[in-house]
């Protein structure tokens, strides 16, 4: 708790007559304080009118050492006597004060203008004390003894060439608190840093960024992380709201906020360095003008990472870095065939998830695999340990019933805490797979006869009471009758379609034999007309000469010619296709025939008649058609 | 001593004991006990009746009921299918084998569906399409024999002949379908709780899937006591022939 041990009120150097004067007073927490101790200085500037700036002159502070400084501000509204409300802005300028020499010292005043008003505060006397090391005595100086930073974390980029005790201001004085001075860079530290400086591949270290600051940050503009080559990261955390703590360096006080915390897995052995990481922000002093942009730079950190250690089990996969359980669940484990059941492996521990490998399930006879699916979970453990979770699980299917035994699985892990080799088992699982259950078609019980009894569960239709009963037949199909019933007409009909072409060709023959019996007969005719005409018979040549054309013209052509009429005869021969020619020709003959008969000596020499009548014939035998 | 009366009228009504010359009698005592309660002596009754070479649809459609109320859900598709072998169109009997097989341990995943033409040869009543097969062919060759006797007729029969040659060859085919599914096609059911099967036709090949009673297979060869089966999805081994039953 503050204690107010000297209060310096301003004093003003003009007339307090206008009520809107400002406030004005200078406070320190003790009026005694050891040569190796602080003293806080606070100034209060109160300005009552908007339109009022002030300008502050701190003091020479001939007798102490400025160590840190900081300021904050606040606005709030008062109402004085019903008049309107006045804005009240209050800036509180906070020192850190190292006296220089034991004995008594003092604080100079401060002085104050505003609207070419000079206002004052008292000077304020403190005693010095001898250092407290040399007193024995308890420490008065809690805050001097504050963890150096940050506690538990290597600081491998403190600022070697800081001044912890220079003052930002060379002249040694506040200055106008009012300027647009950037912060001296000691006064802003962009740090970067590791939680250890060894790991083994594949595990994690925390790197931290930290912004270092004397002076108030009123906007953080940009960070740049590194590229972080050769690592697997994961964040671990990035503060939404920055948070200062009060932390000392080199005996100075600064306020840290965290930016930024990774976790780093390294991914290869050797060492590797974290380039450097960047920061943009704007310091200021809020209501009273704006801030200056600044920007800072970390320094590179060097990891060494560790190679595993030789010999590495059989089977080991090098991303299995870390602590990890396995766990083998199936569910459900009372089956029936066909049901599906899903098998979880499932991977919980400390380590890089993404890298890990987890062996496959080896499926038993009668058990069907779907492919598995992979589901990772990452979460952070005390803001500070990257915890994961990989689940494989597959769908398998029964189809055996029966015992059916999933066997065990086995992972070798690196574990780093340890430093050595680890083997994860799960114990085997058994499914037990039964057949299923018979439906549900139980039949309800009944009196034999009473149609209420021939009700079935499940939707079953009932029985027939009224059936009928036969001896088994064969279908129609497969009775005797049916295929050679079915069957007949069509064989009759291919038989009539096979015997017409044998009665085609019979009725072919018998053409062909009356059509040699018509010519034989013919020339026979004709050798015997020959002979009459040898003898000098006439009547007889003629004789033959028609039979000859006449039997010819019956049998080959099938026209008898007793009876018909030339006419009649010419028109058959036309039926039957013969020319006109031949026609003409044989009707001819049969002309000088007939003449012969009643005057047998007229007519034309019998040679010719003959050589004529063979030739007739031959045009008939030959087809003589049109 | 009424009971012991009723006990003595039914032990002479029971169908194991009734002689198959009255093949009516048995049947009804069948049913009888089917009602009371008694489905394995039902189920005897009936299965004496089909052993005994008896048959119809509703033989067989009440020893499906009488096999499933006792479990044996192979044994009731088997009775159910061949009820409908013998009357496709019997609407019960295919119900009653869609509630049978809905508890089939199998469930068949993959695979093509049976192809339209062989689904609706299923429901072709077979004595039936035969008749008519056999009337429209016998009907329209007489037709053709009297146009070939009688000339006057031929153009009054020529149409009736065309449509009765239609008929023929559309009720023809229909029944070639429909007995090529019942006979040739192997539809089998499995009739053991459940049966192993091989890569081979032996106990000696590695047993490769396991079937479950109820489910309906194609039995398309055959090797000593086993025969190759496929199931609707294309998997295919070898059983033993005791595990399966021809609908």
């Amino acid at each position: 708790m503050r204690r107010l041990t000297a209060v310096a009120i301003a004093l003003p150097l003009a007339a307090l007559a206008a009520g809107d004067a400002p406030e004005f007073a200078a406070t320190v927490d003790k009026t005694e304080v050891a040569l190796d101790a602080l003293v806080q200085l606070d100034i209060t500037v109160t300005l009552l009118r908007q339109a009022d700036t002030g300008e502050l002159s701190m003091p020479a502070f001939k007798d102490f050492d400025v160590v840190a400084r900081s300021q904050s501000e606040q606005s709030s509204f008062s109402f004085v006597g019903g008049t309107m409300p006045q804005l009240r802005r209050t800036t509180v300028y906070t020192l850190a004060l190292r006296p220089k020499k034991e004995g008594r010292a003092q604080i100079e005043a401060s002085t104050l203008t505003v609207r070419g008003r000079q206002y004052a505060t008292r000077p304020i006397d403190v005693t010095v004390l001898p250092p407290e090391g040399a007193r024995g005595g308890p420490s008065q100086q809690p805050r001097a003894r504050a963890p150096a930073f940050p506690p538990g974390v290597v600081d491998p980029n403190a600022d070697p060439n800081a001044d912890p005790n220079a003052p930002d201001d060379p002249s040694g004085t506040f200055g106008d608190p009012f300027g647009e001075a950037p912060p001296a860079a000691n006064d802003v530290i962009l740090r970067a840093v590791l939680d250890k400086p060894k790991a083994y591949v594949g595990e994690q270290v925390t790197l931290s960024l930290y912004l270092l600051s004397r002076v108030d940050i009123s906007a953080l503009q940009k960070l740049q992380l590194p590229q972080l080559d050769g690592f697997w990261s994961e964040d671990v955390e990035t503060p939404q709201q920055l948070t200062a703590e009060t932390r000392y360096l080199n005996g100075l006080p600064y306020r840290a906020y965290l930016l930024k915390r990774r976790a780093l897995f390294p991914l290869k052995s050797g060492k590797l360095t974290i380039e450097p990481a960047e920061v943009e922000l704007v310091s200021g002093f809020g209501m009273f003008f704006a801030g200056q942009t600044v920007r800072r730079t970390s320094a590179p950190v060097t990891l060494e990472a560790l190679p595993l250690p030789e010999p590495r089990p059989a089977g080991f996969n090098a991303g299995n870095v870390g602590a990890w359980r396995l766990e083998l669940t199936a569910d459900p484990q009372d089956a029936t065939l066909g049901q599906p059941v899903t098998v979880r492996l499932v991977a919980r521990g400390k380590g890089n998830v993404r890298n890990l490998a987890l062996p496959r399930l080896a499926l038993p006879d009668g058990l069907r695999g779907y492919d598995p699916t992979t589901k990772d979970g990452v979460r952070v453990e005390r803001k500070k340990d990257v915890v994961g979770t990989r689940e494989v699980e597959q769908l398998v299917v029964p189809e055996k019933s029966g015992t059916l035994v999933l066997p065990s699985l086995e992972v070798t892990f690196f574990d780093p805490g340890a430093a050595q080799y680890r083997v994860e088992r799960t114990p085997p699982i058994e499914l037990r797979v039964s057949a299923g259950a018979a439906p549900g078609a139980q039949p309800t019980a009944g009196t034999p006869g009473a149609p209420s009894a021939n009700v079935l569960a499940a939707g079953l239709r009932p029985l027939r009471y009224r059936a009928t009963v036969d001896l088994a037949r064969p279908p129609l199909y497969r009775r005797p009758f049916f295929v050679p019933l079915a069957a007949a007409p069509a064989g009759l009909a291919l038989l009539a379609f096979a015997l017409s072409p044998l009665a085609g060709l019979v009725r072919g023959d018998a053409e062909k034999r009356r059509t040699r019996a018509a010519r034989a007969r013919a020339r026979q005719r004709l050798k015997a007309a020959a002979r009459a005409s040898a003898g000098g018979i006439r009547s007889d040549f003629h004789a033959e000469v028609q039979r000859a054309l006449d039997e010819y013209v019956e049998t080959k052509l099938g026209i008898p010619q007793r009876g018909l009429t030339r006419d009649a005869l010419l028109a058959a021969l036309a039926a039957k296709g013969v020319s006109s020619g031949t026609s003409a020709r044989l009707v001819a003959l049969l002309d000088v025939a007939d003449r012969a008969r009643f005057s047998p000596d007229a007519g034309a020499p019998l040679g010719d008649t003959l050589d004529e009548a063979q030739a007739v014939l031959t045009a008939l035998e030959a087809g003589g058609r049109s | 001593m009424t009971a012991l009366a009723l006990a003595i009228a039914f032990a002479a009504s029971a169908p194991e004991t009734l002689p198959l010359t009255e093949p009516g009698a048995v049947l009804r005592a069948s049913n009888d006990a089917f009602l009371a309660g008694n489905r394995a002596a039902a189920a005897a009754g009936y299965r004496r009746l089909r052993d005994a070479g008896f048959t119809s649809t509703d033989l067989q459609y009440n020893l499906g009921l009488a096999e499933l109320a006792l479990g044996h859900r192979g044994l009731a598709v088997l009775a159910f299918e061949r009820a409908l072998k013998l009357d496709p169109l019997d609407d019960d009997a295919r119900k009653n084998l869609a509630l049978a097989r809905a508890a089939n341990v199998d469930q068949v995943v993959g695979g093509e569906p049976e192809p339209l033409w062989e689904r609706a040869s299923e429901r072709v009543p077979l004595d039936p399409t035969a008749a008519v097969a056999l009337g429209a062919w016998l009907a329209a060759f007489a037709l053709v024999l009297a146009g070939r006797l009688r000339s006057s007729l031929r153009r009054r029969i020529a149409l009736p002949a065309v449509l009765l040659f239609a008929v023929a060859l559309l009720s023809g085919a229909a029944l070639a379908a429909g007995a090529w599914v019942l006979d040739a096609s192997g539809r089998s059911v499995v009739v053991a709780d459940a049966a192993k099967v091989h890569e081979g036709p032996s106990d000696s090949f590695k047993s490769t899937f396991e079937v479950h009673e109820g489910l309906t297979v194609r039995v398309v060869d055959r090797e000593g006591r086993f025969v190759r089966i496929r199931l609707p999805n294309g998997l295919e081994g070898w059983l033993d022939e005791g595990a399966v039953a021809a609908i």
